[in-house]
């Protein structure tokens, strides 16, 4: 039907064009609680897994003689020959020594962005951190840019031997800015932040959504991002890098009955509208699932780790055959 | 100046093509006082140009900006206008460095030309030109520290605004919008932009801000009217010009009858090259623009280097080369489409040869405003075309120097122009009842429309955006709707020449066509509809295309209605198919018919608003008895009222459309309608309704005392006609004008040659049907 009959038809049947506030009622999310922050409320939600993750083990950073700026393979191999193996030996160097000082002081000062500058690795740069001060970021939203609120921010953090899951939760959208107060607070107590494509998405989607609520939080984290990883390292052999697939050939994980990601905004806004918390709990699970596949896969898409894909294919084909 | 104008009329090519010249005395400047002066540093480098004093204009722009009024400042060209901007702006600034301004100018061309001019005045302000050519790191810096950012309409509408977030600071403190060349935002582009500053304001309002806006104008009827609509905010006008401007010499050229304006374009043109004058030709298409490039090369032999053609469709490098070398004095002759219209300053030209009616009044004097800057004396050519337009002004010599301007129109209302930008006003911020006000009516019930549709979802009071698609991709503010096709040159690895809008792709490159490029002539041999490509070969051949097409007229709804002298006139929505059948070749210097080929092509359907007339009984009774043909009479009448329609609104010929019946299913009687080519319309066939009387009185006087025999297209032939004009009965045409304005009809003298000729026609018709 054209655009001009579409209008005039409307014109006949006024009724459709009664859209009226109604007004929010709260809803009760089955096992959440809820919290106040910045001087409104949302839910919480927590659930504890079995961990710990595997975390990368101590590193030399001080072997590494290509932090220092011009060393590529060439003048490392050519170092080596020489009898340097560590960048303290260098110091001294006549050519290498100013170099050689600089990195040391960021390696004593711990500075991870001045090293990761100088190409130091994730990994690497891991072994400054225990695993106590990981935390797991993924976030769910109503749209792709961030001028669409988000309403759900799912973080999980080891504790105590044990896996953490907590997800802040806005039951409408006026709660968002409690949700990204909830989370300020809690990213305060962990140093690095890992997600799955946070790096263009999840966390610039956090700041920008704290600037449209007025609240000008900066995170300084060090920020882990699987995805590249993954891609790096995983994109020959897996038909693609999405989180799914990996959960497939390397975990030997199928979801079952997964909400897919393009319905979520549309469901959280049909959510809103109804108030039956029932619709948002297949979210909710989403978001979780997303976090443990995070957590699990952390360690699997390190460059030495060796990956198995062909039997994990195998697997997950044997998997899904029965 | 006046030497060239004597060699002229001395060459043995000269054929008393002078009908008329016009001197137009220079006038003096007048100064104004600043109530309470610039900011210190402004005024010294004011005196660093050499700015002592401020004309009229610009101290009332000044004052009015900083009381915090809206303007619209609409004086000639080169008359400091852009000061009428700068000088608040930066004086507001300069006492407030955390403040921020966005200009906008309708091309990227214009944007960074102006910072060019901001850079003469040494501030500490930062600022920059945001498009689609900033890199990337540059774009953030930009984003984050810059007070003034110069855009264009485009990327205000897909890069800045559904990113205001990253640009809070930007918004945050932003005290003025700028926009310059306004008269530019007209029709269907304007109604746009119109859209998109909406959009703006309704960002300006989330982050708390109620900037002044600044519009600059060439002269329009409806300076005021026009910008308060294109903003939605009241405007005031600043229109004492107090700049000064050399003498200008402006001659009227009527070619000789059946010779093409083109080749005594580029007669003239090759003149001035000859005398070394540095001159600028304006065409109106692109077509014309290239050929003649090419008669003026073949013309002046080896002088062809100096001289050049400039056009959109040419590749942004082409375009700043081109600009260059006008500017550098390279390059003394260019031949150029309005593209080269606006500010872009080329530097001291001499010489202006306006190849036929640019459309407008507002926009002849923009091309006529580009020579003689700098209070120099200055010659402009003004040669007319076989079009009812252009002939009005020979005919009329004086009305080209007093009639005012047109009225620039724009259509908020237009739903399929909104549709796109409701979208994508929620995608940039949820749409809540308070955002009502800043559109039409019609918004709220687009919204309805949208939700039905699953783009838009409507919870806790708001509308939010549902998708994963990026809606201000889907908006193309430059065209109504279609993807754009891209022309490809099969001789060189399919190499990418230019795009064209898709509206028009099936008439312009149509397998067969011939399309020319820089001088070149292409001849299309494929084009593909799903890949939306058009694949072109080189070859050198000496005809043009025209192509034909079946249409047909659907009325939807009645909007308005009137009686007019017995006979019955409406307005409403209509929907109009098209089918482009068939083309015909015609030669390059003749306009002979060479071959042609069938088509066939798919169907366009276009839904748009427009007026038609329904005549009375007496129309048919009279025609039989005079024996005249009365199809052809209300084809005449529809091609010569569409012609002069621009006369009244601020559009072009190509906005308009039209269609003649003798019998209409869904009228009784004789019909003629002209309509708007754009989807969901802007309100052009609804102007041509409101001023009836005047426009039909000036189609019959353009019809009969046009001096052709039996039609040309001077009055009742159209270009684009989609039936080669034919039937045609321009005494027909005189007859049914007569009807519609209520006067007597007497049939024109010396009949029994006209009948014999109309017999001829009549049996020809009868031949091809």
């Amino acid at each position: 039907m054209s655009l001009f009959q579409r209008l005039n038809n409307l014109k006949k049947d006024r009724s459709r064009e009664n859209k009226v506030k109604t007004d929010v009622k709260p809803v009760n999310i089955p096992g959440g609680e809820v919290i106040t922050s910045c001087g409104e409320e949302c839910v919480y939600l927590q659930e504890v897994y079995p961990g710990p993750f595997s975390f990368p083990g101590p590193a030399n950073l001080c072997r590494n003689l290509r932090l220092l700026r011009g060393v590529g393979p060439v003048n490392e191999s050519r170092l080596q020959e020489q009898g340097y193996f560590s960048i303290q030996q260098l110091k001294c160097h006549p050519r290498w020594g100013e170099c050689a000082s600089e990195v040391l002081r960021l390696l004593d000062e711990k500075n991870v962005h001045g090293l990761q500058k100088l190409g130091a690795s994730d990994w690497d740069l891991l072994s400054f951190y225990d695993a106590g001060e990981v935390v797991f970021l993924d976030i769910e939203s109503t749209g792709l840019w961030a001028n669409q609120p988000l309403f759900l921010v799912g973080v999980m953090y080891c504790r105590d031997g044990e896996l953490v899951s907590g997800q802040y939760f806005a039951r409408y959208y006026g709660e968002e800015k409690a949700v990204l107060g909830a989370v300020d607070r809690l990213l305060q107590n962990f140093n690095v932040i890992v997600t799955y494509n946070g790096k263009s998405f999840d966390m610039p989607y956090i700041t920008q959504r704290c600037v449209a609520r007025g609240l000008f939080y900066r995170y300084g984290h060090y920020h882990v991002d699987l995805l590249y990883h993954a891609r790096r390292h995983l994109k020959h052999l897996l038909p693609d890098c999405r989180l799914m697939t990996l959960e497939e050939y390397l975990l030997n994980f199928r979801r079952e009955g997964d909400i897919p990601g393009y319905l979520i905004p549309q469901t959280y806004h049909r959510f809103v509208k109804t108030g039956d918390a029932g619709l948002v709990q297949p979210v909710i699970e989403h978001n979780k699932l997303d976090l443990l596949s995070m957590a699990r896969l952390f360690y699997l898409v390190n460059p030495e780790c060796p990956v198995d894909v062909e039997l994990s294919r195998a697997q997950a084909a044997a998997a899904r055959d029965t | 100046m006046d030497f060239l104008l004597e060699k002229i009329k001395s060459d043995p090519g000269y054929k008393e093509q002078v009908v008329h010249t016009e001197d137009i005395s220079p006038y003096s400047p007048e100064y104004g006082e600043l109530s309470s002066p610039l900011h210190g540093l402004l005024n010294k480098a004011l005196s660093q140009q050499g700015i002592e004093k401020l004309f009229t204009h610009q101290v009332e722009a000044v004052e009015k900006v900083r009381a915090g009024k809206n303007v619209v400042v609409v004086t000639p060209t080169a008359s400091g206008k852009s000061m009428c901007y700068n000088l608040p702006v930066l004086d507001g600034l300069l006492r407030q460095p955390s403040g921020s301004a966005l200009y906008l100018f309708p091309t990227k061309a214009l944007g960074r030309d102006q910072v060019d001019t901001l850079r003469e005045f040494n501030t500490n302000l930062c600022f920059g030109v945001y498009d689609g050519d900033t890199p990337g790191g540059e774009k953030k810096y930009l984003r984050d520290v810059a007070n003034i950012i110069f855009t264009n309409p485009d990327m205000l509408h897909q890069g800045i605004l559904p990113h205001h977030l990253k640009w809070h600071c930007f918004f945050s403190n932003l005290r003025y919008i700028v926009i310059d060349e306004m008269h530019n935002y007209r029709g269907i582009f304007g109604t746009h932009v119109a859209h998109v500053l909406r959009r703006l304001r309704r960002v300006c309002i989330y982050y708390g801000v109620d900037p002044v806006f600044i519009f600059c104008s060439a002269t329009i009827a409806n300076p005021r009217d026009h910008a308060s609509r294109l903003a939605g905010v009241p405007v005031e006008k600043v229109d004492n010009n107090g700049a000064p401007r050399g003498a200008m010499r402006f001659v009227l050229w009527k070619p000789p009858v059946h010779t093409p304006y083109i080749q005594d374009a580029a007669w003239i043109l090759s003149r001035c090259m000859e005398t070394r004058l540095r001159t600028i030709t304006f065409t109106r298409a692109r077509q014309a623009a290239e050929r003649i490039l090419r008669f003026t090369k073949k013309d002046t032999g080896e002088e062809g280097g100096a001289v050049t053609a400039y056009r959109g469709g040419y590749l942004a490098s082409e375009r700043r080369k081109i600009e260059e070398g006008l500017f550098s004095g390279r390059l003394r002759g260019v031949v150029s489409t309005n593209a080269l219209e606006l500010g872009i300053d080329v530097g001291d030209l001499e010489v202006c040869i306006i190849a036929g009616f640019p459309g407008t009044i507002a926009s002849t004097w923009q091309q006529a405003g580009r020579v003689g800057r700098k209070n120099k004396k200055s010659l402009v050519v003004f040669i007319a075309v076989e079009n009812p337009l252009d002939q009005h002004f020979i005919r009329n010599t004086r009305a080209l120097f007093s009639t005012p301007s047109e009225r620039a129109l724009i259509d908020p209302s237009n739903p399929y122009l909104l549709m796109g930008h409701a979208v994508c006003a929620a995608h940039e911020l949820p749409v809540s009842v308070e955002d009502y006000h800043l559109w039409d009516d019609i918004f709220q019930e687009l919204l309805v429309l949208l939700e039905e549709d699953g783009d838009v979802i409507f919870s806790d009071g708001k509308y939010y955006f549902n998708g994963q698609t990026y809606p201000a991709k889907r908006v193309n503010i430059r065209s109504s709707s279609l993807e754009p096709v891209s022309l490809r040159d099969t001789g060189s690895k399919n190499r990418l020449l230019e795009v064209v809008d898709g509206d028009s792709a099936f008439s312009q490159v149509h397998p067969g066509a011939v399309y020319m490029h820089q001088g070149e002539t292409f001849v299309v041999k494929d084009l593909e509809l799903d890949k939306s490509t058009a694949y072109l070969e080189q070859q050198d051949v000496d005809y043009y295309t025209m192509c034909s097409k079946d249409k047909s007229t659907e009325i939807l709804s009645i909007e308005r209605e009137k009686e007019f002298n017995g006979h019955k006139l409406y307005t409403g929505q209509l929907r109009v198919r098209t089918r482009v059948t068939g083309y015909i070749k015609k030669e390059e210097h003749t306009g002979q018919v060479v071959g042609g080929g069938n088509l066939d092509l798919p169907e366009q359907v276009l839904e748009t608003t427009g007026m038609w007339v329904v005549f009375n009984s007496r129309a048919g009774e009279l025609s039989n008895e005079y024996n005249l043909h009365l199809m052809g009479g209300l084809h005449a009448v529809e091609h010569a009222s569409i012609g002069l329609l621009p006369l009244f609104a601020m559009c072009d010929r190509n906005d308009l459309g039209g269609l003649s019946v003798v019998e209409h299913s869904q009228t009784s009687g004789p019909t003629v309608f002209i309509h708007d080519t754009c989807h969901g319309g802007v309100g052009f066939g609804e102007r041509a309704y409101d001023r009836a009387q005047e426009l039909f009185e000036t189609t019959l006087e353009a019809v009969r005392y046009c001096e052709c025999e039996d039609g040309c297209p001077a009055c009742i032939h159209s270009p684009k006609c989609s039936n080669f004009n034919r039937p045609l009965d321009k005494e027909g045409a005189v007859l049914l004008l007569h009807l519609l304005l209520g006067w007597e009809y007497h049939p024109t003298q010396h009949e029994s040659p006209k009948i014999a000729n109309r017999e001829k026609l009549k049996t020809a018709a009868r031949k091809l049907r």
